[in-house]
């Protein structure tokens, strides 16, 4: 089954992946948010709504880590390695 | 003969990797300074009715499937929790008798028994939805919900309350990876002490030397006049050239299956 027009042209439209993408935050794990938002990476440019929803996890369920410094957001520390790793090897591809 | 570009790709999209995870490390790290709870205070009032939604639509489906649960299912099932609930009820037979002893003695040696006032809330977020082992509740500083509160499910003791907002609450479990609790085995009526340290998903290890006497099933407590029930132990490990024996212990109740819990409000000094 193909996506219709309308689907495809709402996916491809960047606000609705950030809406979509904040509303999973709210109501996924938070492996799958990034996973997805990593996916996305790769569709967008400059998908800096990666560390923006890093963020916001942390700010939602947060708490200071002992063994990290007492540090509330670990998560959006790890975020940004992985956000230059992203984009290092989406330079490195063609599509 | 050299041409000059117009503009650098290039370096610009060098300024964009680079660039911009370092100003949203020097953000983050504001953030870390300047403690976060206005910004985490909006971001949980905005996430608030999709949980309380998320929550009533999770009610409406159980209740939606239970009616297609088969007869003899549901027959069975309801045998199996009566037997149950009867060998609770038996063993809960002198618990108010215990419970009145207890009272008595500690009146003997001086020391008030705690009035505390318990507030139950629904859990809208509980783990592995959130990656530090926390919880969400729907109560919060209007209904009386301070930071350090205990948070209970019965009688066993899961965490703490570490942010408070108007109507939700933030419950940090003491099974958070790398949080250190201080415990008290329970092994033939002496109390062995402990650091349990939280391993996530309800799940603990304590080390301890090789000789203690430690059992499996033995219960773990929090240390205090009026001790709480903290885990059970599960396993014991050791080799024979180990110095140490590495206690593995497991919340009473799971909390991926908990949908209320208890926020203890302690109304008088001990």
């Amino acid at each position: 089954m193909t996506m219709t027009t309308t689907t495809r042209a709402l996916f491809s439209r960047r606000w609705f992946i950030d809406l979509l993408l904040i509303l999973c935050a709210f109501s996924a794990p938070w492996w799958l948010t990034l996973l997805v938002a990593s996916l996305f990476f790769f569709v967008f440019d400059r998908f800096w709504e990666l560390l923006l929803l890093s963020l916001l996890i942390d700010l939602l369920y947060g708490t200071s880590r002992a063994y990290f410094f007492n540090v509330t957001f670990v998560l959006s520390f790890c975020a940004v390695p992985l956000y230059i790793f992203l984009t290092l090897i989406r330079h490195r591809m063609r599509f | 003969m050299n041409y000059h570009l117009i503009r650098s790709v290039k370096s610009k999209s060098k300024l964009w990797a680079v660039g911009l995870p370092a100003l949203f490390l020097v953000v983050a790290t504001f953030f870390h300074f300047v403690p976060p709870f206005t910004l985490g205070g909006f971001a949980t009032g905005v996430a608030l009715p999709f949980w309380r939604a998320e929550r009533s639509v999770g009610e409406e489906l159980r209740a939606f499937f239970a009616y297609f649960s088969s007869r003899n299912a549901l027959q069975a099932k309801v045998e199996k929790l009566s037997e149950e609930l009867t060998s609770a009820n038996e063993l809960l037979l002198d618990r108010n008798l215990l419970i009145q002893e207890n009272e008595a003695l500690k009146e003997q040696f001086g020391r008030t028994t705690t009035k505390s006032e318990r507030i139950i809330g629904a859990i809208l977020v509980a783990p592995p939805r959130s990656p530090y082992d926390t919880a969400i509740l729907d109560v919060g500083a209007q209904n009386g919900v301070a930071v350090g509160d205990r948070v209970l499910a019965g009688s066993a003791i899961l965490g703490l309350v570490s942010k408070v907002y108007a109507h939700t609450s933030q419950v940090e479990f003491f099974s958070t990876a790398g949080r250190k609790t201080p415990i008290g085995i329970l092994h033939e009526g002496r109390a062995i002490p402990a650091d349990a340290v939280g391993q996530g998903g309800g799940e603990f290890i304590a080390t301890l030397p090789k000789e203690t006497e430690v059992s499996v099933k033995d219960s773990v407590s929090m240390p205090g006049f009026s001790p709480l029930l903290f885990a059970e132990v599960e396993s014991i490990e050791t080799t024979a050239t180990d110095s140490f024996a590495h206690v593995r212990f497991k919340n009473p109740v799971p909390l991926f299956s908990l949908r209320f819990l208890e926020v203890e409000k302690t109304l008088a000094g001990e």
